[in-house]
């Protein structure tokens, strides 16, 4: 599966995350009213989303092959992967080294590190 | 279309000259605000897009029509770019390599095909290729206008104009009525805002309208590398120049960020654009420089710029001025007049001139010849001179000035046509070659007939409808050139003495030769007489016989008040030198230059 998506398609694919399941002649008439788009031009992005394995066209009727939310995830997964050698520590450093956390923030993530503690 | 092609081929060869000097401008006030070479490229696209320029002093152009209209039709294609040089390298090449093929000379018929490829070939395969070139081009520039409007068709509107597409890899303005800002998704919410007010710059200036346009200029005169160059230069100065708009208003720290933004962009571009119309394909290297570098221009500055373009297109906007009156003037010097009425006896013949007549654009002329050796001879005959810068001339050749005679003047008054023609010709007779050369300096058109190895009669008929008959007895005749303006037709005329001749005395009488004793003691009776009034008479040099030399002769007419000057030499050992005084003192005045 390839994550790197545009802004473009990252909005196309919301759409479709938003309504699934979808006709793609309903999905034309949703791309039509609000990204004021042509038919071909909603079929060609659908083609390169579902090249990308993020969606699938099948006998006219569009859905996902993966949730939205892993979809973020995976995205995060994979910048942490690609940009931080693997490392969640690595990537949370250079996060609060750019922007301060504010005490509740800090509060959440304390609280999600001792949740997966447990569970451990 | 060949015509449109040779007119803009001329079109671009004055450009050229434009291009040049706003190249070393830009080079020479490198420092000088970036719309200023903007104003010198709008001149050059003046230049280009007007087939009129006006004539003027001040033109630094070397010619307007280096390369004639007809020069397929021409019995001599040549070139005049104003440059001897480049003219001296490219005819002689052109009039071998190609010879028309519609050859008017029908006195060898045989000669017609004998060239190959001829002129007329030549232009024509010129033409195709430049049309193909044309099409060629514009048709790249619109497929790939075509593929980039297909490629940003998958793009979502960020705010009013603007429009955010994955697949592009710079921003670009697109479409030339309704013109959208396109920004790829990828770039940066830091960088967007400098990127943005750069493309509104452009809208504002209106490049999204002066890019296509010279491109457009492009691809019509694809075959000039000058051409190619100034849209490089152009493009780039477009660029800078809508850069120092956006900055023109900013704080060092803003400017700064603003060619941070540009460093950024140009990092994730990788090819030229396809699409030519896209902006953006400068070096950023100069192009942050500029932007660092920015001052305003003051006041002076700007003026001083003003300036320099006024004098610029002063220079190279224009065309030369024409000096068609010189030319009548040096020809008059050789001059003979022929005038309804007149006769002249020489020889042996005499000459009467029946008929002249001018409508529309023909003035002709009917004289009637005989000889007194040969009672039988009595003919009738005539030439004529068109406008068009076509002729008929009849035996023996009357090579003359057709004087405002009153058939004339009601004619043009009637017609209310004045000064209709002007006309050069230059006919040279030696024994293997004839050329007649015509020029119509008011339509600014140029003819040229050319014969080779002419038949024993040297006559030979021109094209169209055989307008043109020239007919010449003797090959050392030389026809330097026709001259004139409507009611004034002169034709100048030079007898080449073969160096075994050399050291005799030579005259003209209206055209006709006389050698030695007998036409030189009908000049001195002439001159006795009185005679050279209402007549016109001429000696011509004699090669190396400057033992004396009469640099100017004049001599009054006093039916017309005019005064013609001569210039002729003597050789003293011809003639007694009494007589000279003699011919000087019955009312010929001798320029004081003179040598006795």
């Amino acid at each position: 599966m390839d994550m790197e998506l545009g802004t473009v398609q990252m909005r196309f694919a919301d759409i479709v995350w938003e309504h699934e399941p979808v006709t793609s002649g309903d999905l034309v008439k949703i791309c039509e009213k609000e990204l004021n788009w042509k038919k071909p031009t909603t079929y060609t992005v659908l083609r390169k989303l579902c090249e990308k394995g993020i969606l699938q066209n099948v006998d006219g009727m569009v859905t996902s092959l993966i949730p939205r939310e892993e979809f973020y995830s995976a995205k995060s997964e994979q910048i942490v992967t690609d940009s931080y050698q693997g490392s969640l520590p690595a990537f949370v450093a250079s996060f609060i080294s750019r922007k301060e956390l504010t005490p509740e923030e800090a509060d959440e993530i304390q609280k999600m590190i001792d949740a997966f503690k447990k569970e451990g | 279309m060949s015509s449109v092609f040779i007119k803009l081929l001329n079109l671009s060869f004055s450009a050229g000259f434009l291009i040049l000097a706003v190249i070393v401008m830009r080079a020479v006030l490198k420092r000088a605000p970036k719309w200023f070479p903007c104003v010198l490229w709008a001149m050059v696209g003046i230049r280009l897009i007007c087939p009129f320029s006006f004539e003027s002093v001040t033109s630094v152009i070397p010619s307007s029509e280096p390369i004639p209209v007809q020069i397929a039709s021409m019995e001599k294609p040549q070139v005049k770019s104003g440059i001897a040089y480049v003219d001296q390298m490219i005819n002689p090449v052109i009039e071998n390599a190609a010879p028309t093929q519609k050859s008017t000379v029908t006195v060898r018929p045989d000669a017609r095909n004998s060239g190959g490829i001829t002129m007329q070939d030549i232009v024509f395969i010129a033409t195709l290729v430049w049309i193909a070139g044309m099409v060629l081009i514009s048709g790249y520039a619109l497929i790939s206008a075509w593929r980039m409007r297909r490629k940003v068709a998958a793009s979502i509107c960020r705010e009013k104009g603007i429009y955010i597409c994955d697949d592009i890899e710079t921003p670009f303005i697109l479409g030339m009525f309704r013109p959208k800002i396109y920004v790829p998704s990828s770039l940066d919410e830091k960088t967007l805002p400098y990127v943005l007010e750069h493309e509104k710059a452009h809208l504002k200036r209106l490049d999204h309208l002066w890019k296509p346009l010279g491109f457009l200029l492009l691809s019509v005169y694809w075959f000039n590398p000058l051409c190619w160059l100034s849209y490089i230069l152009f493009s780039r100065d477009i660029e800078m120049a809508c850069d120092e708009r956006v900055i023109r208003r900013m704080e060092k720290p803003r400017a700064a960020a603003y060619s941070q933004a540009l460093l950024d962009c140009s990092i994730r571009k990788s090819v030229w654009v396809a699409y030519p119309l896209a902006f953006g394909e400068v070096g950023v290297r100069q192009r942050v420089k500029n932007v660092l570098h920015y001052k305003r221009p003051t006041v002076a500055a700007v003026a001083l710029l003003m300036v320099t373009c006024v004098a610029i297109s002063g220079c190279f906007l224009t065309s030369p001025k024409k000096d068609a009156v010189n030319e009548v003037v040096n020809t008059d010097k050789h001059a003979v007049q022929v005038s309804k009425d007149a006769e002249y006896a020489f020889d042996g013949y005499s000459v009467k001139v029946e008929k002249v007549n001018f409508s529309g654009s023909k003035l002709h002329v009917e004289y009637t010849l005989k000889y007194d050796k040969d009672p039988d001879m009595n003919t009738t005959m005539g030439f004529s001179v068109y406008a068009e810068g076509r002729g008929k001339f009849g035996n023996k050749g009357v090579y003359g000035r057709l004087m405002p005679t009153s058939d004339i003047g009601t004619v043009l008054e009637k017609s209310k046509k004045s000064t209709l023609m002007s006309f050069d010709a230059t006919c040279y007779a030696p024994m293997e070659h004839i050329s007649l050369y015509f020029k119509d300096s008011k339509k600014n058109t140029e003819y040229m007939y050319e014969i080779d190895k002419p038949e024993d009669t040297y006559s030979f008929y021109l094209e169209p409808g055989k307008d043109f008959e020239f007919v010449c007895d003797d090959e050392r005749l030389i026809i330097l050139g026709i001259s004139g303006t409507g009611d004034l037709v002169t034709v100048a005329y030079r007898y080449n003495v073969p160096e075994e001749e050399q050291g005799h005395l030579y005259a003209f009488f209206d055209g006709f030769l006389c050698k030695d004793g007998e036409g030189y003691k009908k000049l001195v009776d002439l001159v006795n007489s009185n005679h050279l009034i209402d007549q016109s008479m001429e000696l011509y040099d004699n090669a190396d016989m400057s033992i004396a030399e009469v640099k100017e002769l004049y001599y009054r007419d006093p039916e017309n008040a005019c005064e013609c000057v001569y210039d002729f030499e003597i050789g003293i050992n011809d003639m007694d030198p009494h007589e000279v005084e003699r011919i000087i003192r019955s009312g010929v005045k001798v320029d004081t230059n003179c040598v006795i």
